[in-house]
């Protein structure tokens, strides 16, 4: 599904990552861990059509992403990838629902983020603003909102870096019901609750 | 002296202009101040004019000229106790608006009116023509000297808000393009926004200029009150042209947002 080979990013003389190499099936649920400035951020934007490499090429399906056009990579944002912040990135002057029902394809249609919601627990929080929600309670807006279309893949930088461990514990939980339905995840951590749902684990070298 | 006031006033071909004369309804009369402070007629009162019976709808404010001393009634009504049906001894016309500087008006106006009416005297009536030219004139060169500032400063503050705004909201449209939105919905926020600042400002510069001219047009710029209405025409421009040049103004800070790296933003997350 996704094959990187020698992807490197520099910033200007500064190298966020060293060349990396990961091939990853259809399905898989892997964890990416290295210290703090290995560049993990920078890898999974990478990963999601945001952020070019400096070298080396991104295939998505076999396709090159940075060779398609921006406006591909959008679609294929919306389309195939869910991303899931450390920070949760709502908008915060939108309700609950509001903010899953942007991310929706069909959005003013779709019953799905109602439907994500209450299957998150957050039925009852539905027009609540995210500034009257636990951290606990964000996060599982953000990841209905990263299922929200359905994605094949999903990207998450530190879910659960601002999370109690029961929290911690109840996102990859939700992580694993989508990698058990099918769903391929890429999650960047710290912690040690993804040992135990990744297939694999993936150390990123930290630039010299 | 008695006035017969035509019950309505006849615009210029293809332009709608402000009712400048007062209306008479019949039956009624207006009195000089002088002529009422003779008679001790007050407003609502009876009084009885070549024989007839006319209720005095208003007793005119204190104008130190001819004014003071004249009655004013509906045309129809002069006409009647006058027994002078179907004449009419003068006609006032205000050309000050329809004014073309390389061309003799008066000499234009005797020439088309002759062959119509041969014994009409056509003159000027200087004094008054030259203060509504003054007037115009005042008028036009404070719009023209305030309203292209009054655009720039509007424009500068429409775009530093824009700008502001697209700093502040950063974050949010990485989050967009992260979840797939392209540059044109991205850009359609933003220009949304500002079209619909547009509309909001229109309704609102509306009504708070209109109110403002009501309350100082007459004394600060000179404008006859009976010039200044709610012109629902200037609302109808108004609701075409701000939200242009609200979209105008905001165009640079929506580009900005659209070509904004969104991994710049989230790259810096935490």
């Amino acid at each position: 599904m996704i094959d990187c080979k020698q992807v490197t990013k520099r910033f200007g003389a500064v190298t966020a990552l060293v060349p990396f190499d990961l091939e990853l099936a259809s399905g898989e649920f892997i964890a990416i861990k290295g210290a703090s400035g290995s560049g993990k951020t920078t890898l999974l934007l990478t990963l999601g059509g945001m952020l070019r490499p400096s070298d080396g090429t991104v295939n998505f399906d076999g396709a090159d992403l940075y060779a398609q056009s921006p406006a591909t990579r959008a679609e294929y944002r919306a389309t195939e990838v869910g991303f899931v912040f450390q920070m949760f990135h709502l908008v915060p002057y939108l309700g609950v629902e509001e903010n899953v029902r942007l991310a929706a394809r069909n959005g003013a249609m779709t019953q799905r983020p109602r439907e994500l919601l209450e299957q998150f627990g957050l039925g009852h929080r539905l027009t609540h603003t995210p500034g009257e929600l636990s951290a606990g309670e964000r996060q599982r807006v953000a990841l209905a909102r990263a299922l929200v279309n359905g994605p094949r893949l999903i990207l998450a930088d530190e879910p659960t870096g601002n999370l109690d461990p029961e929290n911690d514990r109840q996102v990859f939980e939700h992580l694993s019901e989508f990698h058990l339905a099918g769903g391929t995840v890429i999650v960047v951590t710290h912690g040690s609750t993804a040992d135990e749902f990744a297939d694999r684990i993936v150390n990123l070298e930290t630039a010299p | 002296m008695i006035y017969g006031l035509a019950p309505r006033e006849v615009a210029p071909p293809g332009r709608k202009k402000p009712i400048m004369i007062t209306p008479v309804k019949r039956g009624t009369v207006q009195l000089g101040k002088t002529l009422a402070a003779i008679h001790e007629v007050k407003r609502d009162q009876m009084v009885t004019v070549e024989g007839s019976r006319f209720e005095v709808a208003r007793v005119l404010s204190e104008k130190g000229s001819g004014a003071e001393i004249r009655i004013y009634m509906h045309l129809a009504d002069a006409q009647a106790v006058l027994n002078r049906k179907g004449e009419i001894n003068e006609i006032q016309a205000l050309d000050c608006y329809c004014a073309d500087e390389t061309q003799d008006t008066l000499a234009l106006l005797r020439e088309q009116l002759g062959p119509i009416l041969p014994q009409a005297q056509v003159f000027r009536m200087q004094d008054m023509a030259e203060a509504r030219e003054k007037q115009r004139r005042d008028i036009e060169q404070t719009f023209s000297t305030l309203m292209p500032a009054v655009i720039i400063l509007c424009g500068v503050i429409v775009g530093v808000l824009a700008f502001v705004n697209t700093r502040a909201r950063r974050q949010e449209i990485g989050i967009l393009r992260a979840l797939g939105k392209g540059s044109g919905e991205v850009a359609a926020l933003f220009l949304g926004k500002a079209l619909l600042l547009g509309v909001v400002g229109a309704v609102g510069g509306f009504a708070l200029g209109t109110g403002l001219l009501f309350v100082w047009g007459p004394g600060l710029l000179q404008i006859p009150p009976k010039l200044i209405s709610w012109d629902l025409n200037n609302l109808k421009w108004a609701l075409l042209l701000a939200p242009v040049f609200a979209a105008m103004a905001s165009f640079i800070p929506a580009m900005l947002a659209v070509t904004q790296d969104p991994a710049d933003t989230l790259r810096h997350d935490g």
